[in-house]
């Protein structure tokens, strides 16, 4: 469990973190969304006590992180991509902080073999690729069996094999009732692993909600309609529910009203149409529709 | 949770991480491994040209080496040692901030200064012993090749030979300290090295009346007191000198705790 309080970190001028207040539950995994330098690895970071917040706090398993006796039992964190000294090899990065946290050798074996790097175990980490560094990264946070794995960017280098093993690692982790809380900027592998999203955009929190809810809140599926005469179809659609907007001349994006429902009432009044297809609302889309002000928000703030 | 793993952190186990960090690390052993050849193999040059006035036959060589004195021509190769030992300390730190592992590093021990001091610990310990093994080699080598090397129990002897032990364990912390303050393995040995070559050439260009009173002040200068026979006016007794060199270590160290504690990792 991973509770956050009015969390705050101020760069000088810069509000890198503004008061942020979430709880990311174990037995779930959560994806942690937001564009670049929108405060996600600043926010990981102080969780890990590694950057001091300038206000609030940060609760792990219901205590700041430097006062746990045992920090690598309770958090597992993959910071950023190769944190790893190139001219030491995988067992030696793993065996070193395994006796700085006492956990027993064989826990090195395991996250080795869970990472599928006991084959070169004893290679330099400076020869490995970017998937492999990724691996032993993932090993790293999982060496001390914690009860919450943070993870930034997991799948940054992966090659399919290595998304679809993280993918199916992080539901394992919560399935085992862990907190998983994992970010990332490719949108399609958080709305098929997170069961749960948070949000930020420009530093401040945006959304706390699950996957699904996020997707329908993005205004859900549609149907693209193509006529030319489409406002006048437009008209006949309107109703409480419905939502129909023009992006260009001729196109409709018909939101409330089911496909058929749209051909039946274009037939009834003689209007062809060419192109009626259905439409599911993308992450993607979900996502610049949440962060819309946020976005505006930093074009107002930094005039030419 | 599938499996309970029972663990905490100790100090054993700190120093025992912070073991398996330094000797797992090639360039370690490169660098004790040249210091000490280093050590013996510029003994050896020094001494077996001590007849003609060293190496250049003018009595020229490094700096402050007294050709007239066996034990210091002995253990001359300490001067290049201090400048490896020195980085090793600097790149044992810099290289966790480098290649990021001082992430893993603070997240396995969220308190600042136990790291600090378990690296210094272990860093100090495996240079004492080497230091000491070479200065002890280089004074063997020395006395097998020239006439006149004065025997180890002889008044101040022992003193020198592994107070210059003493003296590279000290600059290597000192580079540790160096390492934790900047973060950058070049900015800390170019600290490093100003402080340790460059101030007293520096401090020799003063005017004689105040400068030998700065100079002996300096960190490789105080230190330096306890590699010689007899200290004139212008340097500290030996022990007085090298508590100086000591002193900047701690106040380095310290420095680099509250740095560490006030600063983001």
């Amino acid at each position: 469990m991973i509770e956050l309080h009015g969390l705050t970190k101020r760069y000088g001028e810069r509000l890198a973190v503004d008061d942020v207040t979430v709880t990311v539950r174990p037995g779930i995994v959560t994806g942690f969304l937001g564009p670049n330098g929108a405060g996600k690895s600043t926010t990981m970071r102080m969780v890990l006590g590694l950057d001091r917040p300038t206000a609030g706090t940060a609760l792990v398993n219901g205590k700041p992180y430097a006062e746990h006796r045992d920090p690598l039992r309770q958090v597992g964190a993959l910071l950023e991509a190769r944190a790893l000294h190139p001219g030491r090899t995988a067992r030696a990065h793993l065996q070193a902080l395994a006796a700085t946290a006492g956990l027993p050798r064989r826990r090195v074996d395991t996250v080795l073999e869970l990472a599928g790097l006991t084959a070169v175990a004893g290679k330099r980490v400076g020869g490995f690729s970017l998937g492999m560094g990724q691996r032993l990264g993932v090993a790293t946070a999982l060496l001390g069996d914690p009860a919450t794995v943070v993870l930034d960017e997991p799948v940054n280098g992966l090659d399919p094999d290595g998304v679809l093993w993280i993918r199916t690692l992080a539901r394992r982790l919560a399935a085992e009732g862990r907190t998983v809380f994992f970010s990332s900027h490719l949108m399609a592998e958080m709305a098929v692993t997170a069961d749960h999203l948070v949000v930020m955009g420009r530093g401040r929190l945006v959304a706390d909600v699950p996957t699904a809810e996020f997707l329908h809140r993005a205004g859900g599926d549609g149907v693209r309609v193509r006529s030319p005469r489409a406002t006048e179809l437009a008209g006949l659609l309107a109703g409480p529910d419905v939502v129909v907007e023009s992006a260009e001349r001729g196109v409709l994006l018909v939101r409330g009203v089911p496909p058929e429902v749209v051909g039946d009432r274009a037939a009834e009044a003689g209007i062809a149409l060419h192109e009626l297809t259905p439409v599911q609302a993308s992450l993607e889309e979900a996502f610049m529709a949440l962060t819309a002000d946020e976005r505006e928000y930093r074009t107002e703030e930094q005039p030419a | 949770m599938t499996t309970t793993l029972e663990h905490t952190a100790t100090t054993t186990g700190l120093l025992r991480g912070e073991w398996v960090k330094a000797r797992s690390l090639r360039s370690t052993w490169y660098v004790l491994g040249g210091s000490l050849a280093g050590m013996v193999l510029l003994g050896l040059l020094f001494t077996s040209t001590a007849d003609t006035g060293g190496p250049s036959g003018t009595g020229g060589g490094p700096p402050g080496v007294d050709f007239a004195q066996p034990l210091t021509l002995a253990l001359a190769g300490y001067n290049l040692a201090q400048l490896a030992m020195g980085v090793l300390g600097v790149l044992l730190v810099t290289g966790e901030y480098t290649s990021g592992t001082i992430r893993s590093t603070f997240a396995a021990t969220p308190r600042r200064w136990p790291v600090v001091a378990a690296k210094a610990a272990v860093l100090g310990a495996l240079v004492l012993v080497v230091a000491a093994v070479g200065s002890l080699a280089a004074y063997a080598v020395g006395s097998a090749v020239v006439d006149g090397m004065p025997g180890l129990g002889e008044d101040g002897v022992l003193r020198v030979v592994l107070g210059t032990a003493l003296y590279l364990t000290a600059i290597t912390l000192l580079g540790s300290a160096l390492g934790w303050l900047l973060r950058s393995t070049a900015g800390a040995v170019a600290t490093l090295f100003g402080l340790v070559f460059l101030l007293p050439v520096l401090g020799g260009l003063l005017p004689g009346d105040w400068g030998p009173d700065v100079v002996r002040w300096l960190p490789s200068s105080a230190g330096g007191s306890l590699l010689r026979l007899t200290t004139t006016a212008d340097q500290f007794a030996p022990w007085t000198g090298f508590a100086v060199l000591l002193a900047y270590v701690a106040v380095g160290l310290a420095a680099a705790v509250w740095r560490l504690r006030t600063r983001d990792a």
